[in-house]
């Protein structure tokens, strides 16, 4: 620009000047005026949280036992605050990657995470490069004794016979729930710890199956907590609950202590954080709200319809509660063989292999076909890189836990099975091709407008991130319509516009599911 | 006797009562109806997913409006899932897939008309059978159904895998092939026993694993759209017209049988918890082609092989809501959700119900055949818009799929990453299905082989023998099946050959 000033000096760059002149002068004022704009929409946003919906992310996918809780409290919350809120699912990582969105996010009090007892496992054996001390703790709603329940039809019934059964077979009693390094799985290590005894643990993939494998008699304890009967009190049975006094709802349970063994303040809590320096205001605000909601009698019915006890136990307390169960999982998972605060192990360059095998793979099979005077195929390539991923994923297999003691399989056993098989199906389609002649059949011309195709719609995946998902797959749907050669721009445009109002329409406005956005919507 | 009079009452109770205006129950079933069917057809839109997102919708209704509401939904998905099947061969639900094979070839054919309308009616038939089987017998199979352990789950899973031997007659090695890489695909994730992490380069977003559903739309939808703008073979371009003519009543009477057998077995496999609607799909198609007289035309438009499949997914959502009722125990995502759902109506599913809840649990059954038959009304008016829309220009239509595959994906668990993992199975499907590598084997290996190794590794660790899964009677049953599923396509087509070419 003060180039093509100095120059010219035509009628046109005597006028920039004078435009650039005017803005000199009035920069300051208009710098000033922007400033305390801006200072009265801050304190204005300050004074008056929540000015937009806030977030509640919930580590499960929709209708877990957490999500229907925050779901719950979304609708009663709503009601006593000015804003909505809005349940977010993002489910996956064990959990860890509904924490990493909460930390990923501004400490400005909109993204309140549901805090669940089960995420002290995973945040503790997995190093993502943030920790318990990253969030501030709002408050904890609900509380549930863990308990152990079995088949109210079985030999190994009561707490007497679990023990005596136990010590007549040492670790051979079955014992279930869901998941490895889970609370569950833990609060079991931590009863045969403290009873003396010894039993196996037979993870599964959520509480109902494991439930059922009780119910069948295919495991003799399940480890969970008593609201798990409710409904099935004809085929279950609580043996024990970890607690002081007797459960309200649940008089008949009995507790560990009255077998002698310390197990008193073992339970499951739900609870809300939120990301560390939030500002205290807004922290004190969000208390605030949580016990107005804890006190509702609409939420508090909610709560004793699904059998656990309503609660509000605030800040240091409920941080206090935080820290103590993290300590005491940290304990049992060295027990069980976790590794806490380490990278577990695993194959150094598996991705440099995998490209190193594919190469020389492909070669070989190319040479081989070209020796051999046989057709091109592009079955071969696929063939090789079947061969690849077979020994990559052996290679790296290598590196995983040995199976424990006792134990024949490990983590290694099956995909090992399943490489095998890939390598032998990948000779097998060599082989079978080798043995016919089969030329291929595909126009270059149309092959170059699906790799264009494949190229804009990468394009297209990454930068939805920036631009948002509407706007992004607006361009997205004129662009792809263009690319495959529709002439009429009228159809083009209409058929975008209706997408959109779609999509808008169903996502946000029926379904409140939020999508991405970008930097500017 | 007590059973006809309950289930009387249950009817009345849908006609209205002191609480309920009489309108409301109808209305309710068939905009529930309507919902379950869309979120069946679009991809990356489970029922779980559909469920739990109207769940808030229901706090204010009565809990039994709201209980017939969240049925109506869930009963209709599974149809809902096979008209994208058939119409785009994108389908909206997993166990669509087994209905896609025969399905999107009579598209292609120019007969879309016959293929949904085929399906509408197997989806009703079979949902009439499951209903009835749960309305009859659900207590009876409850107590099978908790027969199965882990070495029976194993077996299970196994036989299920080896129905791709006989889906897939042309090119079985390019099957098996497909199997074998859905399988170790499979094992990217957090192990169930060890909790460690597999094959995941670091990645936490990979520590469940691929997920699914983005997995499915990548490999059907997006490879479906690359393949049909390199070979040219759009339903455009084969075909000029579109025929929305239903099916004749000739040729539904020619697959009563495929229908009913479908229908049972959707039932009895829907009931046992975990193993579901694709499994009850895959093993209807591969029964349907073993029995037929005409096995060589299943995968290129058999009705027969869309008839089985259909009825068997719309027949296995009454066989999961027996395990749901009677146990209080989820068979699947889906009905997990109902169970929550059922919960904030201070309804509480197992089973005490029946006695609790008596009217409320006949007034579900009730509210059965009446959804069925909305749905097949609904259904029958809408396939002539769906034969309409299929038919719009390429150009047109494709984008518009891509921009539904990726919301989809999306949506399943709202992370980009699903998106990306969208993106990659499309191409690795288009360059799988170019190549004359069927992709459906990979779907089902992907849905079988967490299963099969969970209860492999489940059944090791409790009972610490490898005999165990002979001796169990459930696990060796289903081993045996699965030996003859396999090896009895093989020796068929060895006869056949033996005996044309004696002929010759």
């Amino acid at each position: 620009m003060v180039k093509l000033k100095n120059k010219t000096k035509s009628k046109k760059a005597e006028r920039r000047k004078r435009l650039y002149g005017f803005i000199f002068q009035f920069f300051p004022i208009l710098a000033f005026r922007i400033l305390v704009f801006s200072f009265i929409i801050f304190s204005f946003a300050l004074a008056d949280y929540p000015s937009k919906p806030i977030k509640i992310i919930v580590h499960t996918k929709p209708g877990g036992a957490v999500d229907l809780m925050a779901r719950q409290f979304a609708q009663i919350a709503g009601q006593k605050s000015d804003q909505s809120f809005v349940v977010v699912n993002k489910p996956g990582g064990s959990g860890l990657l509904a924490l990493a969105n909460v930390f990923n996010e501004k400490a400005d009090g909109y993204s309140l995470l549901a805090f669940p007892a089960a995420y002290l496992a995973p945040i503790q054996t997995t190093d993502i490069g943030f920790g318990l001390e990253d969030f501030d703790y709002l408050a904890c709603l609900t509380i549930s004794p863990e308990a152990i329940i079995t088949n109210k039809h079985s030999d190994i019934k009561t707490m007497d016979q679990i023990l005596a059964h136990a010590m007549a077979n040492p670790n051979e009693q079955k014992w279930c729930g869901p998941g490895s390094g889970s609370l569950d799985h833990l609060m079991g290590v931590k009863i045969w710890d403290k009873a003396g005894i010894t039993a196996k643990w037979i993870p599964y993939g959520g509480g109902g199956p494991a439930i059922a494998s009780v119910m069948g008699k295919h495991n003799h304890v399940y480890v969970g907590n008593p609201e798990d009967i409710i409904g099935r009190r004809e085929n279950l049975y609580i043996a024990a609950i970890a607690s002081e006094e007797r459960h309200p709802t649940f008089p008949d349970a009995p507790t560990f202590k009255e077998f002698g063994i310390d197990l008193t303040t073992d339970v499951m809590w739900r609870g809300f954080a939120v990301k560390k320096g939030t500002d205290p205001d807004v922290i004190a605000y969000l208390k605030d709200l949580l016990q107005k909601v804890s006190k509702d009698p609409a939420w508090k019915q909610f709560i004793q319809t699904t059998g656990v006890q309503s609660v509000f136990i605030s800040g240091d307390e409920f941080r206090e509660l935080v820290f103590r169960d993290a300590e005491s999982s940290k304990t049992y998972l060295l027990k069980s063989g976790f590794t806490v605060g380490t990278k577990p192990k695993s194959a150094p360059m598996s991705i440099l292999t995998f490209i190193i095998i594919t190469v020389i793979i492909i070669s070989g099979l190319h040479f081989y076909t070209k020796q051999k005077h046989l057709s091109k195929s592009n079955v071969y390539p696929i063939a090789g890189v079947g061969f690849a991923i077979a020994i990559t994923f052996i290679y790296m297999s290598t590196y995983f836990p040995a199976p424990r003691t006792g134990t024949m399989v490990g983590a290694a056993t099956v995909p090992q099975v399943w490489a095998a098989i890939l390598l032998i199906m990948s000779g097998m389609v060599v082989f079978q091709q080798t043995s016919k002649t089969e030329g291929k059949n595909s126009n270059f011309e149309k092959v170059k407008l699906v790799f264009t195709l494949i190229s804009f719609l990468t394009i297209y995946v990454l930068i939805i991130s920036i631009l948002g998902f509407l706007p992004s797959t607006a361009i997205m749907l004129v662009g792809g319509m263009l690319i495959l050669k529709h002439k009429e721009m009228k159809t083009v445009f209409a058929t975008t516009a209706i997408v959109i109002g779609l999509l808008y329409g169903i996502f946000y406005l029926i379904l409140q599911v939020p999508l991405p956005t970008g930097m500017f919507f | 006797m007590e059973l006809l009079t309950n289930l009387l009452s249950g009817f009345s109770a849908l006609l209205g009562t002191e609480t309920i205006p009489w309108w409301q129950p109808g209305s309710v079933i068939m905009i529930g109806i309507t919902i379950g069917i869309f979120v069946g057809v679009m991809p990356g839109l489970s029922a779980s997913t559909g469920l739990a997102l109207m769940v808030p919708f229901t706090f204010g209704m009565d809990p039994l409006i709201a209980i017939v509401f969240l049925v109506s939904i869930y009963t209709s998905c599974a149809y809902g899932g096979t008209i994208t099947a058939i119409a785009i061969n994108t389908p909206g639900t997993p166990a669509a897939v087994a209905v896609a094979m025969d399905g999107y070839a009579l598209t292609q054919q120019g007969k879309p008309g016959r293929a949904l309308g085929t399906s509408l009616l197997a989806n009703v038939m079979g949902g009439i059978t499951g209903s009835l089987i749960l309305i009859f017998f659900s207590f009876p199979i409850s107590k099978v159904a908790l027969k199965f352990g882990p070495p029976a789950f194993f077996s299970l899973a196994i036989f299920g895998l080896t129905i791709v031997a006989s889906m897939e007659s042309k090119n079985r090695i390019k099957a098996f092939f497909s199997t074998a890489l859905g399988l170790l695909l499979m094992t990217v994730g957090l192990d169930i026993i060890n909790a460690h992490p597999r094959f995941t380069f670091g990645q936490t977003e990979l520590f469940d694993g691929f997920s699914f559903i983005p997995a499915l739309i990548g490999l059907f939808a997006l490879g479906e759209i690359l393949l049909n703008i390199e070979k040219d073979t759009g339903i455009k371009k084969t075909v000029k017209t579109f025929s929305s003519n239903l099916p004749k009543f000739s040729e539904i009477w020619s697959i009563r049988k495929n229908v009913f057998k479908g229908g049972a077995i959707g039932a009895l496999v829907g009931a046992v918890p975990g193993a579901g609607a694709t499994i009850a799909a895959f093993v209807a198609y591969g029964e349907a082609k073993r029995s037929s007289k005409d096995p060589d035309k299943f995968g290129t438009g058999s009705l027969e092989g869309i008839a089985a499949p259909s009825a068997a997914a719309g027949a296995s959502e009454g066989g999961a809501l027996i395990p749901l009722l009677t146990l209080g125990i989820p068979g699947s995502a889906a009905t997990a959700v109902m169970i929550g759902a059922l919960t904030l109506h201070n309804i509480i599913p197992g089973p005490e119900l029946f006695t609790r809840n008596a009217q409320l649990v006949y007034a579900l059954f009730a509210s059965l055949p009446i959804g069925i038959g909305f749905m097949l009304l609904i259904g029958y008016l809408g396939t002539k818009i769906w034969v309409k829309l299929i038919a719009a220009p390429k150009a047109i239509l494709l984008p518009v799929i891509i921009a539904i595959a990726f919301v989809g994906s999306y949506a399943v668990k709202n992370t980009m990453f699903d998106v990306y993992v969208c993106l990659g199975f499309g191409i690795l499907g288009w360059i799988l299905r170019r190549n004359g590598f069927p992709t459906a084997p990979m779907v089902l290996a992907m849905i079988l082989g967490k299963m099969a190794e969970t209860n492999f590794r489940q059944a090791l660790l409790a009972e610490g023998t490898w005999s165990v899964f002979f001796t169990n009677p459930l696990s060796l049953g289903l081993l045996i099946l699965a030996v003859f599923s396999l090896v009895w396509p093989i020796i068929k087509e060895r006869k056949k050959r033996a005996s044309s070419e004696s002929v010759a």
